[in-house]
C-alpha cells in the first residue's frame, strides 16, 4: 500500500515538473527584457488632431516606435512588420493592443502628414506628434536617441538619426521589452500574447 | 603546283598574325563589366492629404546589381520622372541607433559580384514624389554606370 502511494506521488511530481518545464519554455519572451522602470505618462497629438494620453489607454498592450515619415527605409520596414503583426492577431486580441508611432521629426511630421503616411499600412496605427517642448521629455524620459543630421549636399535638407527599436509596453503602460526594427513578426506576436496574459 | 619557300613563309606569317588578332579580340571582349539589374521593387506611399493636397513625401527602391563581367563598373547616378531628385543612401546601425548616409561619388560594382540594395542597407531614395505609389504600380528608373552607360528599368510597387 505504502509502495503504491509513493509511486503515485512520484508520478504526480514528475507530471508537475514536466508541465512546469513546458510552461517556462512558452513564457519566455522573444524580445529583450528592459530594466524595471516606473510608469511615465505623456500627452501628444495624434494624426486626427486629437490628444492622446498614454495613461488613458484602458489596459492595452502598446507597441511603440520612434521614426519619421521622411525616412524611406527602416521606418517603413517597421510599419510593414507592424502590419503583419496586426494581421496575425485575432480581432479580440487586436482590441487590446495599440500601435503607436511617435515622430522624431515634428517640424515636418504634422498630423496630416502622419495620417497619409500611416494610412498605407493600417487604419489602426496611431501617429503622434507635438511641439518640441512636448516631445523632448518623452525622448529623454524613455532614453530615446534622436539627432538631427544636416546634409548640405542632399535634397532632403536634413535627416534624423534615432533609436530604431520596437518597444512593447505592458497593460499598465510600463516598458517591458524591445525588439530590433527587423524583428520577425511572429516573435512580436508571441510577446504580445504573453503580455496580454498579465 | 608546289609552293615556293617564300610563299610558304608569307602564308605562315599571315596565319600567325590572324591568330594573334583573334586572341587579342577575345581578351578585349572579356575585359568589360556585364551589368544586369534584378529584383527591383518599391514600397507604396500616399502623398496627398484628405483634401488632395500634395505633401512632400519620399519613396524607396530596392534592387540587385549583378556584374557578371571581368571588369568592375561604378554606379554614378539614378534618375526617375516619378520624383524631383534621386539619391543613393545607406542605412547604418550602431547597436539600436539608426543613421542614414548619402552615398557620394558613385558606388563600386566589382567584377563578378552582386551589390544588393535592401532594407537596412543601401537604398535608392526617391525625394519629393510627384505622385502616390500604389501596390501594382510601375515606374521607370534610369541607372547611369561609368562604363556600361545608362540602363533603363521598371520598379514595381509591392504591398505595404
Amino acid at each position: 500500500m505504502q509502495n503504491k502511494l509513493t509511486q503515485s506521488a512520484a508520478k504526480l511530481l514528475f507530471a508537475v515538473a514536466v508541465l512546469a518545464g513546458c510552461q517556462s519554455r512558452d513564457s519566455s519572451f522573444k524580445g529583450t527584457e528592459l530594466p524595471e522602470r516606473e510608469f511615465k505618462d505623456f500627452t501628444l497629438t495624434d494624426q486626427n488632431g486629437q490628444r492622446f494620453t498614454l495613461g488613458e489607454q484602458e489596459g492595452k498592450v502598446t507597441l511603440m516606435f520612434f521614426g519619421f515619415t521622411y525616412c524611406p527605409d527602416v521606418c517603413p520596414l517597421t510599419l510593414s512588420t507592424w502590419k503583419k503583426v496586426r494581421e496575425s492577431l485575432t480581432e479580440d486580441e487586436a482590441q487590446k493592443v495599440e500601435f503607436v508611432y511617435i515622430t522624431v521629426d515634428p517640424e515636418r511630421d504634422t498630423p496630416e502628414k502622419l495620417k497619409a503616411h500611416l494610412a498605407v499600412f493600417h487604419p489602426d496605427f496611431i501617429g503622434l506628434t507635438g511641439t518640441q517642448e512636448e516631445l523632448q521629455p518623452v525622448y529623454a524620459g524613455y532614453g530615446v536617441y534622436r539627432e538631427k543630421d544636416q546634409i548640405s549636399d542632399s535634397a532632403t535638407g536634413y535627416l534624423v538619426n534615432h533609436t530604431a527599436s520596437i518597444y512593447l509596453l505592458d497593460r499598465n503602460g510600463i516598458w517591458k521589452l524591445k525588439h530590433s526594427n527587423d524583428a520577425r513578426p511572429e516573435d512580436i506576436v508571441h510577446d504580445i500574447r504573453l503580455l496580454l496574459k498579465y | 603546283m608546289r609552293l615556293t619557300p617564300m610563299f610558304r613563309k608569307v602564308g605562315l606569317l599571315a596565319l600567325l598574325t590572324s591568330l594573334f588578332c583573334q586572341i587579342q579580340a577575345c581578351q578585349k571582349a572579356d575585359d568589360t563589366p556585364k551589368i544586369e539589374i534584378e529584383n527591383i521593387w518599391s514600397r507604396p506611399v500616399q502623398i496627398e492629404n484628405e483634401d488632395g493636397r500634395v505633401m512632400k513625401s519620399n519613396g524607396v527602391v530596392y534592387l540587385k546589381i549583378v556584374n557578371d563581367g571581368e571588369a568592375p563598373d561604378r554606379l554614378m547616378s539614378i534618375t526617375s520622372i516619378v520624383c524631383d531628385v534621386v539619391e543613393l543612401h545607406e542605412t547604418k546601425m550602431n547597436d539600436d541607433r539608426m543613421m542614414m548616409q548619402k552615398v557620394d561619388g558613385g558606388l563600386d560594382i566589382p567584377a563578378g559580384e552582386t551589390v544588393e540594395f535592401k532594407p537596412g542597407g543601401y537604398h535608392v531614395m526617391l525625394i519629393r514624389l510627384k505622385r502616390s505609389l500604389v501596390p501594382g504600380d510601375r515606374f521607370a528608373l534610369q541607372l547611369v554606370f561609368e562604363r556600361t552607360g545608362t540602363i533603363k528599368v521598371d520598379s514595381e510597387v509591392g504591398q505595404p
